[in-house]
């Protein structure tokens, strides 16, 4: 599957690449960056059981990127990745996205229309999540910016359209739309919560998202974006009574409210989400029959953070970040699957090029972390437990 | 003959105004004058196009006057304009401005590339660009 996708993204560069004379790529630019992070936490594995255990130093990104334009109105690029978080990923090099964009400007707006692997542009920090030096926390809060399902928001294999305003009276609006699929192996951390089925294989009919940005004043952005995918089927093979068989989910989507405010040295930001999900699911009845069970999962969180600017170089940051799910018969505030935490942060760039960072986070509940990364798998040491990240990025 | 007119013109209004700075543009360019907000959208490439639909180049230098006053005219440090751009890049949404060394080769490179735009000290003596006002 995964060479599937690579072989469509390599393909739309390689169309765009040859359709003009190579004497005409005088535009090239290669960039990248190397991340290499480590993690410590008091109880509870954070992506792998090593984090309880005296830290991991698996938390590394490598990118590659190269970027052309071949003609005035045509950008083509690629991004190679590898990522490793704990026990996902692996620093398994991907192509992260690989598209070609066509400039059209039409009376004082501007279009970008783009196919290939793309990036979606839900909520406010998705297209660039990995990109350790945009930010002063080492992580996004994961209410919006769930790590385990990070390749569903960050690029699709498909078209999408973004429209850019002049700026007028009321400021300037961004309107962006994108429609493509996904092709998710049965090991991917996304498939995280099918932990001891047996998977043979997952399939996305289709996803899309829009999001509508506006831009009132200069360093204020409010944001509304819809994520859907439609018709998200998992199959396994039973090996007895009460194995799953599979999975039929005919929608899961959100929407996240975004604000992004900068003042002078201070960056405020804040995000909620709400999500919704239901679907089907065919059990094996241990007598040549099945059975079948419908379920709902809602979720609603957000979180506040504020940026400081001490010096040119140096940035301080507090987070707070809520998040409370709900499964099928369960009512709000009844349920176990809850998730608070508040942290402080702080980056200091050593040059243009050069950051170091560092985050310390309190957290009271377990609904981000994985069974299977756990010292006992299954078993979560405390709901109360503290994470202590350093990171440090260097990018050309 | 005109480009060499206008930025006679305008450097003699220079003289006289108190700006040691200026926006300038290769001749091709078929704008003589943009908003401060037009100038932003170049700047943070939200915008890629001139009026007349022609691709934008956008240049500067990595440090001296230029950049300086660049930054203050767009309200952003070299570090927070560095990371907008960076954000754009990994994301394929843009190419890197061209970087020079000081306004002396920004100036020289707008000279010669059609659609390229740039802020540039006086003492840079541009020649063989036009001047682009601020409405």
């Amino acid at each position: 599957m995964t060479n599937h996708r690579s072989i469509i993204a390599c393909a739309t560069l390689l169309a765009c690449a040859t359709a003009v004379p190579a004497a005409d790529l005088d535009t090239v630019q290669i960039h990248g960056f190397i991340s290499q992070g480590y993690v410590r936490t008091s109880d509870n594995g954070y992506y792998t059981p090593d984090t309880a255990d005296g830290g991991s130093l698996e938390f590394r990104e490598i990118a590659l990127t190269v970027l052309a334009q071949p003609e005035e109105r045509l950008r083509i690029g690629i991004q190679l990745m590898s990522q490793d978080m704990g026990d996902i990923y692996n620093n398994e090099v991907a192509i992260d996205w690989a598209s070609a964009v066509w400039t059209q400007p039409f009376g004082g707006w501007e279009g970008d229309f783009k196919v290939g692997r793309i990036k979606m542009g839900h909520a406010l920090y998705n297209d660039y999540r990995d990109l350790d030096f945009s930010r002063t926390t080492v992580f996004l809060p994961e209410c919006v910016y769930f790590n385990s399902w990070r390749r569903l928001y960050v690029a699709l294999d498909g078209v999408g359209v973004a429209l850019r305003s002049p700026d007028m009276a009321a400021g300037r609006v961004e309107l962006n739309a994108v429609y493509g699929t996904q092709q998710i192996a049965t090991d991917d951390p996304v498939m995280a919560g099918y932990e001891g089925y047996n998977l043979t294989s997952t399939d996305f009919e289709r996803q899309w998202a829009v999001q509508l940005a506006w831009h009132p004043v200069d360093d204020l952005q409010l944001k509304l974006s819809l994520l859907a995918i439609d018709e998200w089927d998992t199959y396994a093979q039973s090996t007895g009574a009460d194995d799953l068989i599979s999975d039929t989910s005919p929608f899961y989507y959100e929407w996240v409210a975004s604000l992004e405010w900068t003042r002078g040295p201070f960056q405020l930001a804040s995000e909620g989400i709400f999500w919704d999900s239901e679907g089907t699911s065919t059990y094996d009845d241990g007598a040549s029959g099945t059975y079948t069970s419908a379920w709902s999962q809602t979720g609603i969180g957000g979180y506040l953070s504020l940026s400081y600017e001490v010096a040119q170089d140096w940035r301080v940051a507090v987070i707070g970040q809520a998040h409370n799910m709900v499964y099928t018969d369960q009512v709000w505030g009844d349920s176990s699957d809850q998730t608070r935490s508040c942290g402080i942060a702080t980056s200091y760039a050593i040059s243009d090029h050069w950051l170091v960072k560092g985050e310390f986070d309190y957290v009271n509940g377990v609904y981000f972390l994985r069974g299977v990364d756990q010292p006992v798998p299954g078993v979560f040491d405390t709901d109360e437990w503290t994470l202590l990240a350093l990171r440090t990025t260097f990018d050309f | 003959m005109l480009p060499t007119q206008i930025l006679l013109l305008s450097l003699l209004t220079a003289a006289i105004a108190p700006a040691a700075e200026l926006f300038i543009a290769n001749p091709s360019v078929k704008t003589v004058s943009l908003t401060t907000a037009e100038i932003k959208a170049l700047f943070s490439g939200t915008r890629t196009v001139w009026p007349d639909k022609s691709a934008a180049v956008i240049a500067l230098a990595s440090s001296g006057p230029g950049q300086e006053a660049l930054m203050a005219f767009i309200g952003k440090t070299p570090s927070q304009f560095q990371m907008a751009w960076k954000k754009r890049v990994f994301t394929g949404s843009g190419l890197m401005p061209t970087s020079l060394p000081d306004d002396q080769a920004v100036a020289a490179f707008v000279a010669k590339t059609p659609g390229a735009f740039a802020m540039v000290s006086l003492d840079a003596a541009p020649a063989g660009v036009i001047v682009i006002a601020v409405e």
